[in-house]
């Protein structure tokens, strides 16, 4: 068993078994994250293929400053992005103020298993997906995720509304929800 | 980071998500392996390409020293012959000078017999004589020819042979060279009753250094050596179409991912053995001998070879054939390594056969195949080994070209030593047609010779 320390090193000096121990132990996170922004599965797994190929890429730059996870998750991220960001452009350019956001409300979602969630929030519009994840499950603010999309932070607000208003309409579709609102009235 | 924003929507989405992890199928993991092996091959590339360039210039480099050691050496054996011509034709004249007894008519004391002035002028010799005194007297610019002269009337006084000598203020060796033999000869003259010899000359011959070519040291007729060399392997390869077709046709159920092998850009080649070499004229020599060959290169590949016991052996595409049980597995790193007997015939031209010796070779060699072996690094599955003959997918015989440039060191009369760069390329794929797959081995070395001079 490889301790973190030795799976950077022995990474940065290509060494294939490293790589691997590496790939094994952050792949099926990874995974779960690059499904979250691609539309399908196998586009998941593209990003995770290009992603780690960057990871090996640039360990050597690894300066141990933040948690190999952290800095993994931040690689995978960007990979996500530049591979939407061709339909990242065609992101409607809604207003701040004609964007209204819904009052706060439990949706349930310890109900849905993981592959249901991911499923529904693949079924997003993309730059609705992209922003969503960014903000909501991410934690990154409005202003940086304009920043990093380079949109405005009012597009940015009004697809994450837009994100929230469909995912909302989404579960209120399945069965699960239906029973959970009924077991809270 | 937002802040205020934090509501119960996204805290329960991001708590649905936290540590959620999917399992990727195993063609991620074989993908990355084989995007890091390209990368891998193409770092190595750039530094074959390097290496190969480095090659490149030091036998170019070789190539320049060797042309001006040719002008050199042109231009030394032009003087030596003139140099021996002047030698012979004055033994001759020496020998034909003392049978007339030069010094032997002390009655005239003052004076140089009008007999040897006589031999000087040459009318009773031979035509080495003549051909002698002509070479001497344009040698040295004509002051023998002054000296003939003025003994027309049978006398040379003392500050005319020191006149001759200061004449003689040549600066080239063998001009110094022949002087000194002049001189010599006329040392066999008396001068006013006195040998010349003891006449202080008007100038110092430079000692003529002692020829050094010694028969025996400089034929170099015949030698014996043992070399050996090391050096990189890549090869030339084209696809395998037998295991692709495996898969396609679905005849091998076990093959359930198209076979795929991709080799490294760069192995290892090394060699040992003994060689004898002929001399057979002044510049060119004839080698041959027998060495043993090995060059192995590494390759990722995702299937195994089953036998009838259901045990995996390492394997890799390009050697399959149609009747090859293989099943597909993850993605492994293989060795594989070929074994030879190396029978090189080659031919080198002596650029520089001094003490330092430089020699360009070219030849052939008749590369006996004797064994193949694949292994797997990781020794999770058991190696596989053919060898030659009519079940083997390897040519028994491959024909290989070699070209390299030999820097030798003469240590005394027997030995020599000599690292030799060189390039050797297979003219034939190693493989036979019938795998549907071609590999030309390409090899980069420098060897090492320790030769005997018999």
């Amino acid at each position: 068993m490889f301790s973190e320390k030795e799976l950077i090193d022995g990474c940065a000096k290509g060494e294939r078994s490293a790589q691997r121990a590496l790939y094994e132990r952050y792949s099926g996170r990874m995974l779960a994250l690059c499904q979250r922004y691609a539309k399908s599965t196998q586009e998941a797994e593209d990003i995770l293929q290009e992603g780690f190929i960057k990871v090996f890429g640039s360990i050597k730059s690894f300066r141990e400053e933040a948690k190999v996870s952290t800095w993994i998750t931040r690689i995978m991220i960007n990979t996500a992005l530049n591979m939407q960001r061709q339909k990242l452009y065609l992101l409607p350019m809604v207003d701040v103020n004609d964007a209204k956001l819904h009052e706060e409300e439990e949706i349930g979602l310890s109900q849905f298993h993981l592959s249901e969630l991911i499923k529904i929030v693949q079924s997003l519009p993309d730059g609705c997906r992209v922003i969503f994840n960014l903000f909501a499950i991410e934690g990154y603010g409005h202003k940086e995720i304009g920043e990093m999309l380079n949109i405005s932070e009012g597009t940015s607000k009004s697809q994450y509304n837009r994100a929230k208003s469909l995912l909302r309409v989404k579960l209120q579709a399945e069965k699960k929800y239906e029973k959970f609102r009924e077991s809270k009235i | 980071m937002k802040s205020s924003e934090n509501r119960k929507f996204e805290e329960e989405w991001s708590q649905a998500f936290e540590g959620a992890e999917v399992a990727p199928s195993e063609n991620v993991w074989t993908s990355i392996d084989l995007k890091l092996s390209h990368a891998d091959s193409g770092n190595m590339k750039r530094r074959v390409i390097f290496y190969q360039r480095l090659a490149a210039a030091a036998v170019f480099f070789a190539l320049c020293i060797g042309a001006t050691g040719v002008w050199y050496l042109a231009g030394e054996s032009e003087v030596k012959q003139l140099a021996k011509t002047a030698e012979a034709s004055h033994e001759n004249t020496t020998a034909d000078a003392n049978s007339q007894s030069l010094s032997s008519n002390d009655g005239t004391k003052d004076k140089v017999s009008s007999n040897s002035a006589e031999s000087l002028n040459g009318t009773n010799q031979s035509d080495n004589r003549i051909a002698y005194r002509n070479t001497a007297r344009t040698l040295i610019h004509g002051s023998s020819q002054q000296l003939a002269g003025n003994s027309g009337d049978g006398t040379v006084s003392l500050s005319e042979l020191k006149s001759v000598s200061q004449q003689s203020e040549i600066k080239h060796k063998w001009y110094d060279v022949t002087l000194a033999k002049e001189v010599n000869f006329l040392a066999t003259l008396k001068v006013n009753g006195k040998p010349i010899e003891q006449i202080a000359s008007a100038r110092k011959f430079k000692e003529v250094p002692k020829e050094k070519n010694n028969d025996k040291e400089t034929k170099e007729d015949w030698w014996a050596s043992v070399n050996g060399s090391g050096g990189i392997y890549s090869q030339t390869a084209t696809s395998n179409s037998i295991a692709a077709n495996l898969f396609s046709t679905g005849s091998n159920v076990n093959l359930r991912t198209p076979p795929a092998s991709s080799a490294a850009n760069v192995g290892t080649s090394y060699s040992y053995g003994v060689s004898v070499g002929k001399k057979v004229s002044k510049r060119w020599v004839l080698m041959t001998g027998i060495s043993y060959l090995n060059q192995s290169i590494d390759y990722n590949s995702n299937i195994v070879l089953q036998n009838s016991s259901n045990q995996s052996k390492a394997f890799f595409s390009e050697i399959a054939t149609q009747s090859s049980d293989l099943a597909t597995t993850t993605p492994y790193t293989i060795k594989n390594t070929n074994e030879f007997v190396s029978l090189p015939l080659q031919a080198g031209y002596l650029i520089l056969n001094r003490k330092a010796g430089i020699q360009l070779n070219a030849g052939v060699a008749a590369d006996l195949f004797y064994k193949n072996t694949v292994a797997d690094q990781s020794g999770q599955v058991s190696s596989y080994s053919q060898g030659a003959g009519d079940n083997s997918v390897y040519r028994t015989v491959n024909w290989t070209g070699l070209v390299g440039t030999e820097l030798s060191y003469k240590m005394n009369s027997h030995y020599r030593i000599a690292i030799v760069p060189g390039v050797r390329y297979s003219f034939d794929s190693v493989l036979k047609s019938s795998t549907g797959s071609a590999i030309n081995p390409l090899i980069w070395d420098v060897g090492f010779l320790f030769k005997y001079i018999f």
